[in-house]
């Protein structure tokens, strides 16, 4: 023990403007953070610039810290000062650790604490997702960095490996994001990966300083990585977690093979490319009152009188055609990309298709009501709300993440509150997706702000005033299954609307 | 378990097709001043990383004071100093500073032994290593291998680029320590080494050519001059055991590497030279030692490189 906390007051003496440094741009930053939550649209675009540059240095500050304190005591090479001293690897190690947990971890802890409370939120309800947030920071930034200097010479060279593996693995992620479903364990999985793989190569080259070897644990981490992100999204792997449905299941889909006007305007731009866009409409009955089911995923099988067979991946059900709910009142309908080449062979005919979904079972939550006001309410799953200083909108501060998608109902005034009635109908959506679930996005400051975008346009103008009665209405996910349709006759070109 | 305080067997080490060391087999005993002598890239530095554990072995095994060599690493070092001239010191840190983190890592410490070296290297505590000139600097690192009375100092290349003052220091400080440290140094220093050390070892393109003690060294080393007819032939071939084989006109010179006395020595002489006259044996240092063994290997190697190619 001793020697740990030897070797830890040995690297608080040097690196003790570095540690300054961080710890200046995180008070900065504590102080910043809760006026890019003011209630004023001005304030806060000033704020929030202010509050994101902070960010990126406090990284920086980080990434600097991390750096040089792995490397005080340099790993890789054969004139170390250390190396030839009694110094105990795993003592070493720890006392990395200890230096991080004081000038890393708890700091931001207390940042976070201190946000949270600023945000009035409560902390010790919130302390969990700290914790998330701290293992998330360490595979995202800690471990990466405590890598990258474990097994490089130099403070450059670090930067260097690091920049080189960032570039390679956003060319790879960017090349094999698409339309393809992810499966819903994937980012866990990479999140184990990290974790595992890089303590483990950190680990090693404390204890065995063979740099090689812990290189090539850096790189399997990298290569497992874009492995899985390449392989795994659209395989059958994609619909894990999607239950098969029961027997007796109310709700069925199934291809809806009566004439349609054609008319599918995607293909007006695509026709000349090698792809073609396939609108598929479909009928969707025993969807119980309160209920909604949200398409994620799905797979086209198509066999041609030829017996030429297509079938595609698991792909997103929704993938930049915008949202493809179904709700079972008027004409759902979803849409896939066929290759050209398949168009060509298939379009002569009528063909046999199958489809299958990955679909997100959503229950209507209990509506809440409330009165407008400018002080903070807690609204239960969205966060904590209120009324602009404006008068325009409303904004909600929630902790670790946007809020899942809300429905807020409210009447606007076009003229002065208090003179003309509040007779402008106004409907907003707060939050992101459709599928009812909060998008967790860890990151420096606990506390996101979202607002209610109004629209259409036209209705921007008027003023919400305080006061004016208003309602919120989420969904939750209650399930996801796996639902198919029966096989179908159709015709591509009636699908393509050509 | 042996009582040698360092001992190696076979020990070869391997980058690719370049052996840097190769069969090295030697023993160092308790308390004497072993000198590892050898031309650039010879394989010192090299042997004293695989004792020092800071890179692997390809083949071979070595103990230092009874450690396997690759178990040498955290509390092994409580007993084993090390200086090299490249090696890197905390640089942002006071002389004072310096020794006040070294000094809990050493359970033998001895501070009243800290201060004298701080006096007899007259080392500035208070001044940043980066500040010290490089002298200052190996003596700061020498305050830092000694203060904890290590039974083994491993000193690599110490006095290289030092001045004589230094030099003459830094060895003082040794000299102070023999008897209780035993002392493995590699240097290019021999006229130093000659002074002090007990032991020297000779290492020539990866191999130990010999390893055995500086008396017995200095007794089996001869120059040896001799005046023959001019006209007489050369003997077909010569001893191996002589090196540097020089004849110029009637004067003829060569280095003995395997002198036991004078009188063996002129019978050696009088039946390959029978016109031989009166031979003239002067000792030699061990800087000439090293020059007749690095030009013989070099000369060796090169007819074998030309033979080779033919």
């Amino acid at each position: 023990m001793n020697q740990i906390v030897h070797i830890f007051r040995k690297d608080v003496r040097q690196l003790r403007l570095e540690i300054l440094a961080t710890l200046a741009v995180m008070v900065l930053f504590d102080i910043f953070e809760p006026r890019s939550w003011a209630n004023s649209l001005p304030g806060i675009q000033t704020e929030q610039l202010v509050s994101a540059a902070l960010t990126f240095l406090l990284v920086i500050a980080w990434g600097i810290l991390i750096i040089r304190l792995i490397q005080a005591d340099r790993l890789p090479g054969v004139n170390q000062f250390w190396t030839t001293r009694p110094v105990v690897w795993w003592k070493l190690l720890a006392a990395k650790g200890l230096f991080l947990l004081c000038f890393l971890y708890a700091p931001l802890m207390l940042s976070q604490m201190v946000l949270l409370h600023l945000g009035g939120f409560s902390v010790a309800s919130n302390l969990p997702l700290i914790l998330l947030d701290m293992l998330l920071l360490s595979a995202m930034l800690v471990l990466p960095l405590a890598g990258a200097a474990a097994v490089t010479i130099s403070f450059g060279q670090t930067v260097l490996a690091l920049l080189g593996t960032l570039v390679l693995l956003v060319l790879f992620v960017a090349f094999a994001m698409g339309r393809n479903l992810e499966p819903r364990f994937l980012a866990s999985l990479q999140l184990g990966i990290v974790v595992a793989i890089l303590s483990g190569a950190v680990v090693y080259q404390y204890r065995w300083r063979a740099t090689r070897n812990a290189i090539v644990l850096c790189a399997v981490t990298a290569l497992l990585l874009i492995s899985t992100q390449f392989f795994l999204p659209g395989s059958s792997l994609a619909v894990v977690g999607y239950d098969r449905p029961a027997q007796g299941e109310p709700v069925s889909i199934a291809i809806d093979t009566t004439p349609h006007p054609k008319g599918n305007p995607y293909n007006s731009v695509k026709s000349a490319v090698r792809t073609v866009i396939l609108k598929v409409p479909l009928d969707v009955s025993g969807i119980a009152p309160g209920t909604s089911f949200s398409m994620e995923g799905q797979k086209v099988h198509l066999e041609g009188p030829d017996g030429t067979i297509w079938e595609s991946h698991w792909e997103n059900a929704n993938a930049g055609f915008g949202q493809t709910p179904f709700s079972g009142t008027d004409g759902p309908a979803t849409m896939f990309v066929l290759p050209g080449k398949v168009y060509e062979r298939l379009q002569g005919g009528t063909v046999s298709m199958r489809m299958e979904f990955a679909v997100a079972q959503l229950q209507d939550m209990p509506t809440y009501q409330t009165i407008l006001s400018t002080e903070s309410e807690m609204v239960p799953g969205l966060g904590s709300c209120s009324l602009n200083e404006e008068w325009s909108t409303i904004n909600c501060r929630s902790v670790f993440g946007e809020p899942s998608n809300y429905t807020v109902k409210t009447f606007k005034n076009s003229g002065a509150c208090g003179v003309s009635p509040n007779d402008i109908p106004a409907s907003g959506q707060i939050g992101v997706g459709s599928t009812g679930e909060s998008r967790m996005t860890h990151g420096i400051s606990p506390v996101t702000l979202s607002m209610v975008n109004f629209g259409p346009p036209g209705q921007r103008w008027g003023r919400i005033c305080a006061g004016t009665p208003i309602t919120f209405a989420g969904k939750r996910v209650v399930r996801r299954l796996q639902m198919q349709t029966a096989t179908a006759t159709v015709s591509l070109k009636d699908l393509a609307g050509f | 378990m042996n009582d040698l305080s360092i001992a190696t067997h076979s020990l070869t080490r391997t980058y690719g097709a370049l052996t840097a060391l190769k069969d090295v087999t030697l023993s160092v005993d308790p308390g004497s001043v072993y000198a590892l002598v050898g031309p650039n890239g010879a394989g010192k530095t090299t042997l004293i990383q695989l004792l020092m554990n800071l890179q692997p072995a390809s083949a071979g095994t070595a103990e230092v004071l009874g450690v396997p060599m690759g178990e040498i690493r955290g509390a092994a070092l409580n007993r084993i100093g090390y200086v090299s001239e490249s090696q890197e010191l905390p640089e942002w840190m006071t002389v004072g500073e310096l020794l006040d983190y070294l000094r809990p890592f050493y359970p033998t410490w001895d501070r009243e032994l800290e201060q004298q070296l701080l006096r007899d290297f007259a080392l500035p505590r208070e001044r940043k290593l980066k500040q010290l000139s490089r002298g200052m600097r190996m003596k700061a690192a020498f305050a830092g291998a000694l203060s904890f009375r290590p039974a083994l100092l491993v000193l690599d290349e110490p006095f290289s680029g030092l001045d004589p003052l230094v030099r003459d220091e830094l060895i003082q400080g040794l000299l102070d320590r023999i008897g209780e440290t035993t002392l493995f140094l590699s240097s290019h220093d021999l006229a130093e080494i000659e002074s002090f050390a007990s032991h020297v070892g000779y290492l020539e393109e990866g191999s130990l050519l010999f390893s055995e003690e500086m008396t017995t060294l200095s007794n089996r080393f001869r120059q040896i001059e001799f005046q023959v007819d001019p006209a007489s032939a050369p003997p077909p071939k010569l001893p191996d055991a002589w090196m540097e084989f020089e004849r110029s006109g009637s004067l003829v010179r060569f280095t003995h590497s395997a002198f036991v006395s004078e009188a063996e020595a002129r019978a050696e002489i009088a039946t390959l030279f029978p016109t031989a006259g009166v031979a003239d044996f002067a000792p030699m240092s061990l800087r000439s030692i090293f020059l007749a063994n690095a030009r013989t290997h070099r000369t060796l190697r090169g007819r074998l490189e030309s033979g080779g190619k033919a």
